[in-house]
């Protein structure tokens, strides 16, 4: 059997402080910029926030934020308008030499998905499928 | 396509194929064409009724098809809905992959 996670995840390498970055995560006008179309929220992210984040073709989610560690952690839980789906974004950022920032991202729970259910079982899975 | 667009199928598709023993059955109808709930049972092996329950399952997610035959009803493995699933999951990947791209041109344009 593959390794396997139950979730995405991505990284990059910002070319800012992780302070720099971490603006870049929680102001409202800031994440507007993108990783939605419109944000709504009364101030910065900070534990216990609630933002509204708008896609120019209609889609909305809200995020409540669930842990705020500046300028390291920042994890949210975001639902889909209207539908059951929850799943749970966590940022976790590290600081580089030369004013570096490697940022990592993982959604995780995409629910009902159980433990262990991930992209890799399930193009196994598929791959058995059509064996 | 959104992330969310299929959220539900993809979940019972997901919620189906977290048992072990479904994986199993999984696997011995990809190896076969159409399969009675007792052929499987015998080749499993477990009870006709244990293999009956996961095939309804199974079916619930789309992913096996029953058809009657006279006295017995076999199943076939429709694979389409896993499908689905892969490219739903493959889809918050590429919306990660858009944003960062994003967040990235910004971050070299401060």
């Amino acid at each position: 059997m593959m390794p396997t996670q139950d979730s995405v995840s991505r990284s990059i390498v910002l070319p800012v402080a992780p302070e720099h970055a971490w603006d870049a995560l929680t102001r409202p006008d800031e994440l507007a910029e993108w990783l939605a179309d419109e944000v709504v929220c009364d101030d910065e992210l900070d534990e216990g926030s609630e933002a509204l984040l708008r896609w120019d073709d209609g889609q909305e989610r809200v995020a409540v934020v669930e842990e705020a560690d500046e300028p390291s952690r920042l994890t949210f839980r975001w639902r889909t308008d209207g539908t059951g789906d929850e799943t749970r974004v966590e940022f976790t950022l590290v600081e580089l030499p030369r004013e570096q920032t490697l940022l990592t991202v993982v959604e995780s729970g995409f629910a009902p998905l159980p433990a262990g259910w991930g992209p890799k079982l399930v193009a196994h899975a598929g791959a058995l499928l059509r064996a | 396509m959104h992330a969310s667009a299929h959220g539900d199928d993809v979940g019972a598709v997901f919620a189906a194929l977290a048992d072990p023993t479904r994986r199993r059955v999984v696997q011995s109808l990809a190896e076969g064409t159409t399969v009675t709930a007792s052929a499987l049972a015998r080749e499993l092996p477990m009870t006709r009724q244990a293999v009956a329950k996961h095939l309804s399952a199974l079916e619930r997610a789309g992913l096996v098809t029953p058809r009657r035959e006279g006295r017995e009803t076999r199943y076939r493995l429709t694979p389409e809905p896993l499908d689905e699933a892969i490219a739903w999951m493959a889809d918050v990947g590429a919306r990660w992959d858009r944003s960062l791209e994003r967040l990235s041109e910004r971050a070299r344009r401060a």
